[in-house]
């Protein structure tokens, strides 16, 4: 047999030797049970970063305003046309918790291209001040918001009343354009709000939902080529042509009634300003030289003034 | 009473000095021989084959596998209890409560001073060794429960191996004392290297008197009955549960004189021994001394269905240890305990250790009658043939790690499985795994050709090289592949739109695999010469690192960048977009004159749907189609410098990642570093652009092809023409 010889000994030995080998530092059902522990955590809190965290990529701080009103303004409009202006739209903003926006013409390099262009520039300015604000809303310095209590959100751009509203299967351009709009769109996933007039798309007054999309439609629209091209009516020409020529745009597009959006003071009667319409625009008061935009403007603005005073007390 | 002298003299050789002053009158208990063994078993408690009870210095060493793994219920081969003084009044409560029969009872008795001065052995089931004599300092450890129960109370156990002497591990143990009786386990088995036939085993005591209980000692020796010693008690075990014991005998040694001082052993005290046990279940029917074997009375064996023949002069005639009655019982039972190979022991092979202590094998009684024989040296099953010996090493090796090997072993076959059926291909290929299926090359044929246009033979070559290769990595990662033939394009009427197709492609092809996120546009002259590379792994696993997004880096058109329209948003401002390799829609590599669109990526999305949508555009092209030379490639150039809402979804490539040029393009140089092929860093892919114009577009693919061919060879195509390289040169 082969023991072995115990090392020599102490007459007085401890009662106990010491263990060598000290007790683990997490027992094994211990260890288990945190690790358990652990995973659930973890598990908890990857589900609530997929709940919650989907809302933080596109966090839109409180307090931003659900539109932008935009109004390009020529700097050379006389002073009391101006204040007119800027006091419709501010009001009109005020109202239901938007910010109104007035660069002049003036303030974008256009290389030559007509003032009108720098419509474009200025909106794609407005989502670069507004970055989380959806709406977009371009009105031309010749309109005026006749009825501050309409909000774009249930007016306009509901899903489900834009799709009440919108003009579908009709030709881009009236009134034999070969391009219709598309028959099925779905509302939510509309970008682009805006009427026709006789002659074509009516640029005065238009609702764009801010976001990758109006990037790319503002910088395709605002291409230098286009300016240069020398539309005859400038940037509203140019709209009609990538409307037209490209499906992305097209497809973001809904028309609506003339008078939801852009009511006319002058021309046919489907599209003319009537009492309790949103806009009243006195479209070509500007282009043509024998009109006097402030003077026409003069009895909707003097009624506008009741509608707002009205509202006041 | 003198105790059996050839008993002692015997260990007193063994010990020696070698336990110290302080432990003389013990010194003749060494550790390794005391043969004092106890039978126990239980069901998930102890089980001791053996209890070698040794006596140092309060000490009792146990005998207990090295292998911790048999320390908490396989058979105990060495291991030691210490400080049983210390924890000796459990063991009293202990053996009280203990009603079961048992088998084999030491006994220990302790001085004033609490050391343990004494043990005994009692291999029968009855009688309380001279409980009377010493009342209060006898101690008795029944059966198969006493280490049970003195480990119950954590008793230390210290496992040591007897050949390295190095403790292996240690440890309390908590144990349960059984409560079946001993027959129904499972551990009889245990027994097995103690059982010897009834009769054959006898157990000799010297016991002192109570008086002198400085110094009490127990030995035991097999029973001879020619040589025993009238004062000593001789019990025969009956029935296999019986401990063994064996004692030393070793009259030639010389230790005479300390065997002098034992005290003598009185027989009265045992008489009154037996006169006051009136609580032992089997007193000692034997005046003189010694203790009751009501064991011995069994008419047979209790246990093992073995046959219960007996086994006459096993053990006649010779010296015995307690190795060599093992190696009997061993022999007895048709193998050695340690290395037989069926049964209980192969079964936990893995489980004893190799370093287990080894007998002489079985069979020879002379070989086992030494305990001592000096220069010995280890039985060694192949006479220490050393290759033999490294065999069966390696063989143990592998044994023991059997299951690993197996693991290995699968895990290999598994690759081979996998690479040498189309399993990789549909692994590379599945969306959620390889994700090649994501990919789609696009490979433009007829490039140019036009259906009017004449197609020589070289045409038709380069055309089949270029299909070829570029099948051939599609199907090795799982790509999709669309070749495209541009000679069908010419559905515009309107001749002005022609070779603009380049957008109309990428679009079908997009509709034909709507699970496809990137699409690779190749020219019909490129030559993919690293088929080794996957997409991903070269260019798409680290997009952000492979790419750039500031086209400052390298700006061959001179690109104002970032854009200088400040009303424009911080992102598109910036200019690398977001920076996230997420938005990088476009990855286009630049050659020395701007935009390279023989070879670029275009991503699934909606940025994607715009840019091909506002590509191609009437009034641009009105405007400039004099000026763009090269079309789509030119209005993507001028896209990306005016219209501020590409920059943010474009990345560049480095040009030698997914289009490097042979020397004839760009510059005549064709040294430079960021634009033609290298052959020593291995570029993925050539692009033998503008060939056609005055170059030999066959004689470039051709030498690619072979470069390619040459620079990807297997190991075994290397070797070859090695060796034809050496019959040439010689």
């Amino acid at each position: 047999m082969h023991f072995a010889f115990p090392p020599r000994k102490s007459s007085n030995p401890p009662p106990y030797a010491a263990r060598s080998s000290r007790s683990p530092f997490l027992r094994r059902s211990k260890a288990q049970s945190l690790a358990l522990l652990a995973l659930g955590a973890i598990a908890f809190i990857w589900l609530l970063s997929k709940l919650f965290g989907g809302s933080s990529s596109n966090y839109i701080p409180p307090g931003t305003p659900r539109a932008v009103v935009i109004t390009t303004i020529d700097p050379k409009l006389s002073e009391s046309y101006k204040e007119a202006i800027i006091a419709n739209r501010r009001h009109y903003a005020s109202r239901h918790g938007y910010v109104a926006f007035f660069p002049n013409t003036t303030d974008y390099p256009l290389d030559g291209a007509p003032q009108s262009w720098s419509t474009i520039p200025a909106l794609r300015h407005a989502m670069t001040l507004y970055p989380h604000t959806p709406y977009l809303f371009y009105l031309t310095s010749t309109a005026l918001i006749m009825n501050p209590s309409i909000s774009l959100d249930t007016h306009i751009m509901e899903p489900r009343r834009l799709e009440s509203l919108m003009i579908v299967d009709k030709p881009v351009v009236p009134p034999d354009s070969v391009i219709k709009t598309f028959p099925h769109l779905k509302g939510e996933r509309i970008d682009f709000v805006l009427s026709q007039d006789k002659e074509g798309l009516a640029g005065g007054s238009m609702i764009v939902r801010s976001g990758d999309w109006a990037k790319y439609f503002l910088d395709a629209w605002f291409d230098p080529l286009y300016r240069s091209y020398n539309f005859q009516k400038a940037e509203g020409h140019a709209l009609e042509h990538i409307v037209q020529w490209h499906g992305t745009i097209l497809a973001k597009l809904a028309l609506v009634p003339q008078r939801i959006l852009n009511s006319y003071t002058t021309g046919p009667a489907d599209g003319t300003y009537q009492e309790g319409d949103f806009v009243a625009n006195f479209h070509g008061c500007q282009r043509d030289s024998a009109r006097d935009c402030e003077q026409e403007m003069q009895p909707l603005l003097t009624r506008w003034r009741e509608i707002r005073d009205r509202e006041r007390r | 009473m003198t105790p059996p002298s050839g008993a002692f003299e015997g260990r007193l050789d063994a010990v020696g000095d070698d336990f110290g002053e302080a432990n003389d009158r013990l010194h003749f208990f060494p550790a390794d021989v005391i043969p004092l063994h106890v039978v126990a078993g239980g069901k998930g408690g102890m089980e001791f084959a053996a209890l070698a009870t040794v006596l140092v210095a309060g000490e009792a060493w146990l005998g207990a596998a090295p292998h911790r793994k048999l320390a908490s219920n396989t058979l105990a081969f060495m291991c030691s209890l210490t400080h049983i003084a210390e924890s000796s009044y459990r063991m009293q409560r202990c053996a009280c409560d203990i009603q079961e029969p048992t088998h084999a009872r030491i006994a220990f008795s302790f001085n004033e001073e609490g050391i343990c001065v004494s043990t005994e052995l009692d291999p029968s089931n009855g009688s309380r060794p001279n409980g009377h004599v010493l009342p209060r300092r006898w101690f008795l450890i029944e059966g198969r429960t006493a280490a049970g129960c003195a480990l119950r109370y954590f008793v230390y156990i210290v496992m040591s191996s007897s050949e390295s002497r190095r403790v292996f591990r240690s440890r309390y143990f908590q144990v349960r004392i059984p409560t079946r009786p001993a027959r129904r386990l499972p551990f009889a088995l245990l027994l097995l290297p103690l059982r010897l036939g009834a009769g054959d085993l006898s157990i000799e005591h010297a016991h002192t008197t109570p008086t002198n209980n400085q110094l009490s000692t127990l030995a035991f020796s097999q029973a001879e009955p020619a040589a025993a010693n009238s004062t000593s008690r001789r019990r025969t075990l009956s029935g296999s549960h019986a401990a063994l014991t064996a004692s030393f005998r070793d009259p030639t040694q010389p230790h005479v004189d300390t065997l002098k001082h034992l005290p003598t052993i009185r027989s009265d005290s045992w008489d009154e021994t037996t006169d006051h046990m009136s609580l032992s279940r089997t007193p000692s029917p034997q005046p003189g001394g010694g203790w009751a074997s009501s064991g011995l009375s069994s008419p047979a064996p209790r246990s093992r269905g073995t046959s219960p023949k007996k086994y006459p002069n096993l053990n006649g005639g010779h010296n015995v240890t307690w190795a060599s009655a093992q190696a009997r019982s061993a022999q007895i039972n048709g193998a050695s305990a340690y290395s037989n190979q069926g049964g209980f022991f192969s079964r936990h092979m893995r489980t004893l250790s190799a370093s287990l202590p080894r007998f002489n094998g079985g069979g020879h009684d002379d070989r086992f009658a030494e305990k001592e024989k000096l220069g010995r040296g280890r039985w060694q099953a192949n006479g220490g043939n050393t290759w033999g010996n490294l065999a069966s090493r390696f063989g143990r090796i592998f044994w023991r790690l059997r299951l690993r090997f197996a693991l290995v072993l699968a895990f290999i076959l598994c690759v081979i499985v996998f690479y040498a059926t189309p399993l990789h291909y549909w692994y590379r290929r599945t969306s959620w795994l390889g994700g090649g299926s994501k990919y789609v090359v696009i490979l433009a044929a007829n490039m140019g050709g036009g259906v009017m246009e004449w197609k020589g033979a070289r045409e038709w070559a380069i055309e089949r090289d270029s299909v070829r290769n570029k099948k051939k990595y599609v199907a090795n990662w799982g790509y999709e592949l669309e070749i495209v033939d541009m000679s069908t394009k010419k559905r515009y009427a309107h001749e002005w739109r022609e070779s603009w197709e380049k957008v109309d492609t990428i679009r079908n092809a997009m509709r034909k695999y709507p699970n496809a996120e990137w699409f690779w546009w190749l020219d019909l002259n490129t030559f993919i010469m690293e088929p080794t590379y996957s997409l991903q792994s070269h260019i798409f696993n680290d997009l952000g690192h492979n790419t750039y997004r500031d086209i400052n880096d390298y700006n061959p058109l001179n690109i104002s960048h970032p854009p200088h329209q400040t009303w424009l948003d911080p992102e598109t401002l910036s200019p690398v977009g977001d920076g996230k390799p997420g938005s990088i829609n476009l990855i286009v590599p630049q050659d020395c004159g701007g935009f390279n669109l023989g070879s670029f990526f275009v991503r699934r999305s909606a940025f994607t749907d715009r840019l091909l949508d506002i590509w191609w555009d009437p009034v641009g092209y009105e405007q400039k189609h004099m000026e763009w030379e090269h079309k789509e490639q030119d209005a993507l150039e001028y896209m990306y410098a005016n219209q501020p809402w590409v920059r943010s979804h474009v990345a560049f490539i480095p040009q030698r990642k997914i289009n490097s040029f042979p020397p004839g393009a760009c510059g005549d140089n064709g040294d430079d570093p960021h634009i033609h092929y290298k052959e020593a860093e291995r570029d993925f892919m050539v692009n033998m652009a503008g060939c056609e114009w005055g170059r030999d577009c066959w004689g470039e693919m051709y030498n690619y092809r072979q470069l390619s061919n040459r620079l990807n060879r297997s190991r075994w195509e290397k070797f070859k023409d090695w060796v034809s390289d050496r019959t040439k040169k010689h």
